[in-house]
């Protein structure tokens, strides 16, 4: 009994013991909004020498990256960083560290905070930088770009990838890329059928049906106009959000970054979108069966089971390898995303396509000077020099670099990239303080939609918008 | 380099081996009272402290404990007050679900694989087979049963089953089929632990018994009663309390085996107190509710505490009584002695 007593006072004590050291320390930081931006970084160390032309002089700075690619695309990475080491031997040195989408965040979050393991430059999906700079986790990038006169503006980037990366008019990092999906169709079954490539989703819905009605009777019974499937983020995330945007409507309210799915013209865009998904794979013109699987767009096209299938911009090199086929002028091409789910495709919003970013952004708890202004650096080289990654499906993101001849004539730009779209039409998510909410009750209206003919669209757009708001609520508090 | 020491570094030196040597022992009986101080006890500590922080973000890199509200706000949700009452609320629900399930469960995990493990300590033709097949399942990963199990009941068309009879059965759509498709799953998945474990048990008991009970007249059923069930009670005891603990703790097969209409939206895809902590550690939407979901945990952790105490004194023996069988032994003895 003694024993219960002296362990319970232990515990007692014990909890008032870590109550009165929370509560005693001190410290400084913010405490709320963007208001103290400036003092998002800890004290710098180091100082920047330049040469007589005003350049920084960089001895052996060794700068880590910390990325989330760990697909094949990493050897485009990997090839950059291998010529930018080779540029500035000896004054920097850029080392590479991945980890896979599913640890990636854990993490990156996890050294940070703690300060162990921090990189100088974190690559990830830039729709994700609001979100994480919730806990403060990165600093601004353009006092270094000005301390160090370096020449990268954010100016020189579309502001559809471009936008997540400035909070509280500070620039935080760069977005190296878009990515997207891109159309595969039959060329030979258009002319076959007298039709021209669909300029809009009406024409894109006739001409895939009247091939595949065309192609069944003619004995080729499970033809399919359209394969389409979910994809490796689970949810047609590109294909969904692309329709919701080439009908004029916004994932979130652009003012509050919440969501506003069910208000106005973005309600109509929601219906027009989600109806044609509706009409995709149950109308009297449905030309897709729902649930085809990740693989099965690729080899049903392949083996000449469809006329249309979308695919990723950076699954293409490897699909050229695998099923051993190239999109010739005669029979297959490529197009991109741009008003094929428009309903009118003389909007301004028509081209919009939606599109995914990685960018480099530099921790706040990277010091040195040096190094931040080397990590800059390599930020602005691999905008301008990011052919290799390009390569992979990547469409890059400086304007002056897409408008250049290294750009233009290279072997990737003209078998792929070129058909990606144009960088101005990509769409990144958009500006977000909780990017899963919004984009999980996103999937939600989506899967319900799609998986039930009989669904009212309208009340699944109140009831989503409405728990969406409500959980930011809670979390903002 | 040894020479040049001073007498004075020379004493100091040995002064310093004498001490290691001395409370080298000590050190080493305390280590695991240490590595479990450090690993389990603070932590636990840590856990209920940080439960009364308001808005707790451990990830913020610009703010220290200080900068957090010190109250009881995370825990007014629970009792439908303050800002996180509809998260309350939904905990509860959670709750309940959790429940439901370990109400079902509970009783099939014991009682399936006592029967399997009776059967099989029959020891009919091939029982080391069946032994084999009953256990294997069991060492699975979660997400490999997942994937069977979402093969052979998905909704679609190209659904195992409904491939098979040309049906358009919802298996995971319907929530009810799915509380249906999550039992089955579980009790394919997770009979062989307790089977394993009963199978043992069943093997342990004295032969002899049996045989006395058989020229007693004992049927299969009295034999059972009377001569197994008191012989595996210390095992069935261990199991039901493990059992109970473990799915009150339900996860991964609420997880994995699911469509995405089955979440209608944050609140409803966390269907159990394990997934919403679990998505609460991960998700960095989430990070500012770390304080809440201490609570949480401290406050499940109090819940399942609790009933594991209750089932304990409900099936635990009293202590300085009698034996209810040795009582019943008496009677008799007393009864034919006349």
């Amino acid at each position: 009994m003694a024993m219960k007593k002296i362990l319970a006072l232990t515990m007692f004590s014990g909890i008032l013991a870590l109550t009165g050291c929370g509560l005693n320390q001190t410290g400084g930081g913010i405490v709320g909004g963007y208001e103290d931006i400036d003092n998002w970084t800890k004290n710098e160390t180091g100082t920047l020498n330049f040469d007589s032309s005003g350049h920084v002089i960089y001895n052996n700075v060794e700068i880590n990256i910390f990325s989330i690619v760990q697909g094949s695309d990493k050897k485009g990475l990997e090839d950059i960083i291998f010529d930018f080491n080779n540029l500035y031997n000896g004054k920097i040195k850029v080392t590479l560290e991945t980890e896979g989408q599913g640890t990636y965040e854990t993490s990156l979050v996890t050294r940070i905070s703690t300060g162990v393991g921090v990189p100088d430059i974190a690559m990830f999906h830039n729709e994700n930088l609001p979100s994480l700079q919730r806990s403060h986790l990165f600093q601004p990038i353009d006092r270094v770009i000005e301390k160090a006169n370096i020449d990268l503006k954010a100016s020189d980037f579309p502001e559809g990838v471009m936008k997540n990366n400035i909070i509280a008019n500070k620039l935080f990092g760069v977005s190296i890329d878009g990515h997207s999906e891109v159309m595969l169709y039959r060329k030979d079954l258009l002319e076959k059928y007298h039709l021209t490539f669909p300029k809009n989703f009406d024409e894109f819905i006739n001409a895939a049906y009247t091939i595949q009605e065309g192609e069944r009777k003619e004995g080729n019974v499970d033809f399919q106009g359209l394969s389409l499937a979910p994809g490796c983020f689970g949810n047609y995330q590109y294909t969904w959000y692309t329709s919701i945007l080439q009908n004029g409507g916004t994932l979130l309210d652009p003012e509050t970054a919440r969501p506003n799915w069910n208000v106005g013209d973005n309600k109509n865009a929601f219906l027009t979108a989600a109806q044609e998904f509706k009409d995709i794979f149950y109308g009297p013109k449905a030309i897709a069966p729902y649930g085809d699987t990740e693989t099965q767009p690729d080899t049903k096209f392949a083996t000449g089971k469809c006329a249309f299938s979308f695919n990723y911009t950076w699954c293409l090199k490897d699909i050229f390898r695998t099923f051993d086929y190239k999109f010739d002028e005669e029979a297959r091409g490529i197009a991109n995303l741009s008003s094929i789910f428009a309903k009118d495709n003389t909007k301004s919003y028509a081209n919009d396509i939606f599109t995914i970013s990685h960018g480099f952004f530099v921790p706040y708890n990277v010091t040195d000077i040096n190094k931040k202004a080397a990590a800059v650096e390599f930020m602005k080289y691999f905008t301008e020099h990011s052919v290799k990654w390009n390569d992979w499906g990547h469409v890059p993101t400086n304007i002056n670099y897409v408008r250049s001849p290294e750009y233009t004539q290279s072997e990737a730009t003209q078998q792929r990239t070129k058909y990606f779209g144009e960088i101005q039409n990509f769409r990144n998510f958009p500006y977000n303080y909780f990017l899963s909410v919004a984009t999980s009750n996103l999937t939600n209206i989506f899967t319900f939609v799609t998986n039930n003919q009989s669904s009212d669209i309208s009340s699944l757009l109140d009831r989503y918008t409405t728990d969406a708001n409500d959980l930011i609520d809670m979390l903002i508090g | 380099m040894e020479n040049t020491l001073t007498i004075d570094e020379q004493l100091k030196r040995e002064k310093r081996k004498s001490i290691v040597k001395k409370n080298l022992g000590a050190w080493c009986y305390l280590f695991p009272f240490i590595f479990l101080f450090a690993f389990s006890i603070l932590p636990i500590f840590w856990g209920v402290f940080s439960s009364f922080l308001f808005k707790y973000n451990p990830y913020d890199t610009t703010k220290t404990i200080a900068d957090f509200a010190f109250g009881i706000d995370n825990y007014a949700g629970f009792f439908g007050v303050g800002v996180y009452a509809k998260y309350g609320a939904h905990f509860w629900e959670a709750m309940g679900f959790t429940f439901l399930y370990a109400l079902v469960l509970v009783p099939v995990m014991i009682l399936i694989p006592l029967g399997l493990a009776y059967l099989v300590n029959l020891k009919p033709p091939g029982y080391k087979i069946f032994r084999a097949i009953i256990y294997m399942p069991h060492i699975i990963s979660a997400s490999v049963m997942g994937s069977i199990f979402l093969f052979l009941f998905n909704d679609s068309s190209q659904g195992f089953l409904n491939a098979v009879f040309g049906s358009n059965v919802q298996w995971i759509g319907n929530s009810s089929l799915r509380f249906i498709v999550i039992i089955i799953a579980t009790v394919w998945w997770q009979t062989g632990n307790n089977f394993l474990i009963f199978a043992a048990a069943l093997r342990d008991v004295d032969k002899s018994l049996y045989e006395a009970s058989s020229i007693d007249g004992c049927t299969r059923w009295e034999q059972f009663v009377y001569v197994t069930f008191p012989a595996i009670k210390q095992q069935f005891n261990i199991l039901l309390f493990t059992t109970i603990i473990g799915y009150l703790g339900l996860y991964s097969q609420v997880k994995i085996i699911r469509s995405p209409v089955n979440g209608s939206s944050w609140y409803k895809d966390m269907e159990t107190p394990m997934l919403i902590l679990q998505e609460g550690v991960v998700n960095k939407d989430f990070f500012s509710l770390m304080g809440l979901l201490s609570a949480s945990a401290f406050l499940y952790g109090i819940i399942v505490f609790i009933i594991s105490q209750i089932q304990l004194k409900v099936t635990g023996e009293k202590k300085g009584g009698k034996h209810i069988y040795e009582e019943k032994f008496n009677a008799y003895l007393c009864e034919n002695n006349g």
